[in-house]
């Protein structure tokens, strides 16, 4: 019941992200002729820069964010930490929930534009390669986890119903700019997100076909995760509620 | 655990900063019996529970519930197999309906009464349906007695469990914890409302300013209490009343009002020998011995 209680603290959020971004993504490739008249280029391009990059951004900004707010440091502000901790269940557990599902819906997010680009194509007269909508996915799926892990560690820490949030969209725009340095540009999770070689070309030059898979730059960006969450949960086991 | 007590506490402390919550607290609860933990609003009843429970990490001292260590996480998570807990806010989960926060609660103990669970939705008439931020205080408090009264525990702690409720919900949940108590559950709650405590406690420990300055059954209280008045024609001294039993003294003028525990025939004859022209004994309420103890600690 432990993960029924995460998935009602925050299916409300998921839902609304996943139907806005079902929307995002079904407006733009079912009106995909009217809009590749002006500009020729090919399907693959146009479906990378209206969903897997233009959305892509805006995907590591909220969702990450919005999902990893709640736990036990936002039950003390509504009452309800003592209840919670009452019960015969650790902390550990209690955290693990959190972020295991937290994971599972970005994971789960982060699917939804593969999912109806793949979907919606062949009812528009288009085809899109299943492996390249797998390649965005598990690029979105890894760097959305960073972010998640980020906030998930800022809402163990920051009391307030809103404070962790607003530190998060900060801490994202920070990171943002300060990794958009020419030096610091390999380390973009924006970039890396993207698939693409930076800087991006022109529209007409755009092929939408990403570079080869960053493995170890993936697996280091998971292990960064994998700290942050285990220094939430690590925050919390000594925290007083 | 020493035998016999289902709760212990030794130099138990709490301290927020320069705060200190709770002073080297010793408490020592004894099992099947409802003890009243009896303090003013701020003298650390709340932290003292939580302390209990895991929620709240003690800065010094040991404590000990069911037999298990307060601040050994394992032993803890097996302590609150045993423990049902009312909060001081009855604070459950706002999004989710009553029955969902019955059901979320049901899943985690094995001691579940879904015959209790039945009677005391009827009996509160809670509305299954109404999600929980819905609810009135005096139903919030309800739904969290229902969650706690609806299993069978060793141990059940209630933080001010009445705050909010009204005089006829107050009787209910009066007589629900004398029959959880009947049903051999020992039952711990916090309150500052004395006549509570005092209709249904078996014992009272009293708290001031974080440490436990009175641990008392309220038999002892109806048999060995005293309040004796002695009225003189000069003016009296404290010191002539530094007796053995002696709890609190006040002197107001010529009148002197004394708290014994005991030995009140030896301070009765104290008094004839100091010529006191009025000795008046009568039995002590607990709410006497409340403020004695909590104003005489100022």
């Amino acid at each position: 019941m432990l993960w029924y209680k995460a998935w009602r603290e925050s299916r409300v959020p998921f839902l609304l992200i996943a139907l806005f971004m079902a929307g995002l993504c079904i407006y733009p490739v079912s009106g995909q002729k009217v809009f590749r008249a002006s500009v020729p280029i090919s399907y693959t391009a146009y479906v990378y820069i209206v969903v897997f990059g233009k959305l892509g951004n805006g995907f590591l900004y909220f969702p990450p964010s919005l999902l990893g707010m709640g736990g036990l440091l936002r039950e003390r502000g509504r009452g309800t930490a003592a209840l919670s901790l009452s019960l015969p269940v650790s902390r550990l557990r209690q955290v693990g929930v959190r972020a295991a599902l937290g994971l599972i819906e970005i994971a789960a997010l982060a699917l939804v534009p593969a999912i109806l680009i793949l979907t919606l194509s062949p009812i528009v007269g288009e085809s899109y390669p299943i492996s390249l909508a797998l390649h965005f996915a598990l690029l979105w799926i890894v760097c959305g986890s960073a972010i998640f892990a980020m906030a998930f560690l800022l809402s163990a820490v920051l009391p307030g119903e809103y404070t962790a949030l607003l530190v998060s969209f900060i801490a994202i725009r920070l990171l943002e700019s300060v990794t958009n340095m020419s030096s610091l540009q390999p380390f973009s999770l924006f970039r890396i997100e993207g698939g693409m070689k930076w800087p991006l070309p022109g529209l007409r030059m755009i092929t939408g076909l990403p570079e080869p898979f960053p493995w170890a730059t993936l697996f280091v960006i998971a292990i960064v995760a994998f700290a942050l969450i285990a220094m939430a949960t690590r925050i919390t086991q000594r925290e007083d509620f | 655990m020493t035998q016999g007590f289902v709760m212990e506490t030794r130099n138990l402390t709490k301290r927020y900063g320069a705060l200190e919550a709770v002073h080297e607290l010793n408490l020592s609860v004894p099992g099947q019996q409802i003890t009243g933990f009896l303090g003013r609003n701020g003298a650390g009843k709340s932290t003292t529970i939580k302390m209990l429970l895991g929620v709240v990490h003690p800065t010094a001292g040991t404590g000990s519930v069911l037999g298990k260590r307060i601040d050994n996480p394992k032993e803890s998570l097996e302590m609150r197999q045993h423990i049902a807990y009312v909060g001081e806010d009855k604070q459950t989960y706002a999004y989710l309906t009553v029955k969902e926060m019955i059901r979320f609660m049901r899943s985690f103990y094995s001691d579940w009464r879904p015959d209790v669970e039945k009677r005391l939705i009827k009996e509160y008439e809670l509305p299954l349906e109404r999600k929980v931020k819905a609810l009135s205080k005096g139903m919030r408090t309800k739904l969290a007695l229902l969650l706690a009264l609806a299993r069978r525990p060793a141990l059940l702690i209630l933080d001010e469990p009445s705050e909010g409720l009204d005089p006829v919900s107050i009787e209910a949940l009066l007589q629900a914890l004398a029959g959880a108590s009947a049903d051999g559950t020992t039952v711990f709650f916090s309150s500052h409302q004395i006549a509570e405590v005092e209709r249904i406690a078996d014992r009272v420990c009293i708290i001031d300013r974080g440490s436990v300055v009175m641990e008392v059954s309220l038999d002892q209280i109806r048999q060995d209490y005293r309040r004796i008045t002695l009225g003189f024609s000069v003016y009296p001294s404290e010191a002539d009343f530094r007796l053995e039993g002696i709890e609190h003294v006040r002197i107001d003028g010529r009148q002197i009002t004394l708290l014994t525990r005991r030995n009140s025939d030896a301070v009765v004859e104290r008094a004839h020998n100091l010529g006191a022209v009025s000795v008046d004994v009568v039995p002590t309420s607990l709410r006497e011995i409340f403020l004695a103890t909590v104003k005489g600690e100022e």
